[in-house]
């Protein structure tokens, strides 16, 4: 289970080393998308830009204040124990990629010929092979740790499913406690453990996002092209920014939440592995030191969650630039561009 | 691409099923193309779901394209016109345009001659 959980991190990361080597849409392509200036093609342009600007902006914006707002929950009302504080990642995910797929305001209907290209448009022709399977592959890793975290987990001392149960053994000591004279199998738990308390609003959010995020790329790649035929290329590199910023984003914030995840995980393995296997007679050094596959799986999902948090976070910055590139005001006054509005 | 022309004689959908049947019968919408769905067509060129719906299912009558659940639809094989009449298509074409037509007399014209 460590090895797979660890092949399962490097195939992540190499999947965002290389993604690191590709490049990044740029703002220039934006820029150099842009009709020359002047109504009515200028206009109808930047309106363009502009309402792809607005909804960059505000799912960042709402998305911050739902993060806050579980901060807030925690702080409120502590008996959760740190389930609004631990579901973040996935409600931020969730609220930005709504924001990112609310259906825009319907174009005022205008005269003339309406052209189209015939071009398939579809969440999986948007931007590069990996848009939507990084995305995915995270999603499914992070349903089947939580269901594996909550198959093993056990209840707490208030009856919530949040500890990790374990075989535990004790030890009877002689007058001078330092030899073993019985030793008792009992029963151990430790936490907080990722399990159904935890994981089914983190199954729950994880469908909701999921949803969130394909209607965000259902959204851009729906969005109706502008009547103005010069206006496509400048399209395009709306639409492909905007898809690169979905998938990254939502690739991101699904590895932190892991990550998470992961590190919560750990502790209570860790715990779990402090165990002598003392036999009667043996001495007793007075120090449980973690041992044996527990303590292993323990350091190879702290280890895989660490990493998982950095790739979470380049893949974060990524994700940002792709929106500053967005966001970006454009420089005043270009020179006529020959050519770029036919 | 295609253009669905308001001031047109020809019904919206007439105009998508004729425009899209030129361009398989030219060879540019190559065998087993996936045409876009029936909304996003209908999004682009602002007409109801429908209008184009029934151009689609108009054309798959004809068999020129073909409908299936998950594969879309996409442009059956053998469809394209023998290469010799293209180059006289082209020519045509020149000629309408220097003429100053617009596709509708074009069509007329040819129309006009089809009988004799």
């Amino acid at each position: 289970m460590a090895a797979a959980a660890l092949l399962a991190v490097l195939v992540l990361l190499g999947w965002v080393g290389w993604l690191l080597a590709r490049p990044l849409p740029r703002w220039s392509m934006l820029a150099g998308a842009l009709p020359a200036e002047g109504p009515p093609a200028g206009a109808a342009g930047e309106a363009l830009v502009a309402a792809e600007r607005k909804r960059h902006l505000a799912a960042p914006l709402a998305a911050g204040a739902a993060g806050l707002a579980c901060w807030w929950v925690q702080a409120s009302v502590p008996r959760l124990v740190g389930l609004p504080v631990l579901i973040i990642p996935l409600v931020v995910w969730s609220v930005w990629a709504a924001v990112l797929a609310l259906p825009g305001r319907p174009a005022a209907p205008e005269g003339g010929a309406r052209s189209a290209d015939l071009a398939v448009r579809s969440a999986r022709t948007l931007g590069p092979a990996w848009a939507l399977p990084l995305p995915a592959f995270l999603a499914l890793l992070v349903a089947a740790c939580t269901a594996v975290a909550g198959m093993v987990s056990g209840p707490d001392e208030s009856g919530r499913l949040r500890h990790l149960e374990y075989a535990g053994r004790g030890y009877e000591l002689d007058p001078t406690g330092t030899v073993v004279t019985e030793v008792l199998a009992g029963q151990g738990s430790a936490g907080p453990f990722p399990g159904w308390y935890y994981g089914v609003p983190v199954l729950v959010l994880l469908v909701a996002g999921c949803l969130a995020g394909l209607g965000a790329m259902a959204r851009v790649a729906s969005r109706p092209r502008p009547a103005d035929t010069g206006l496509w290329p400048l399209d395009d590199v709306l639409r492909t920014l905007g898809a690169y910023v979905i998938t990254t984003g939502s690739a991101a914030l699904l590895s932190v939440q892991l990550g998470v995840l992961g590190l919560m995980a750990a502790i209570p393995l860790r715990s779990a592995s402090m165990m002598d296997n003392l036999q009667i007679g043996d001495a007793w050094s007075g120090a449980a030191t973690p041992q044996g596959p527990l303590a292993a799986l323990a350091l190879a999902v702290a280890g895989g969650s660490v990493l998982l948090v950095l790739a979470g976070a380049v893949l974060g910055g990524l994700a940002l630039r792709g929106t500053a590139e967005l966001l970006r005001p454009r420089r005043a006054a270009r020179p006529a561009a020959s050519g770029s509005a036919a | 691409m295609i253009t669905v022309d308001p001031g047109s004689a020809l019904p919206p959908g007439e105009q998508i099923r004729a425009q899209i049947e030129a361009l398989v019968r030219s060879g540019e919408l190559a065998a087993d193309v996936r045409l876009p769905s029936v909304r996003q067509l209908a999004s682009d060129l602002r007409v109801a779901a429908g209008t184009v719906a029934r151009a689609y299912k108009d054309l798959e009558q004809a068999g020129l394209v073909r409908t299936g659940r998950a594969a879309g639809t996409r442009v059956n094989p053998g469809q394209a016109l023998a290469a010799p009449v293209l180059p006289e298509a082209d020519a045509f074409v020149a000629a309408a345009r220097r003429a100053g037509l617009s596709l509708q007399e074009a069509q007329w014209t040819l129309a006009s001659r089809w009988g004799e």
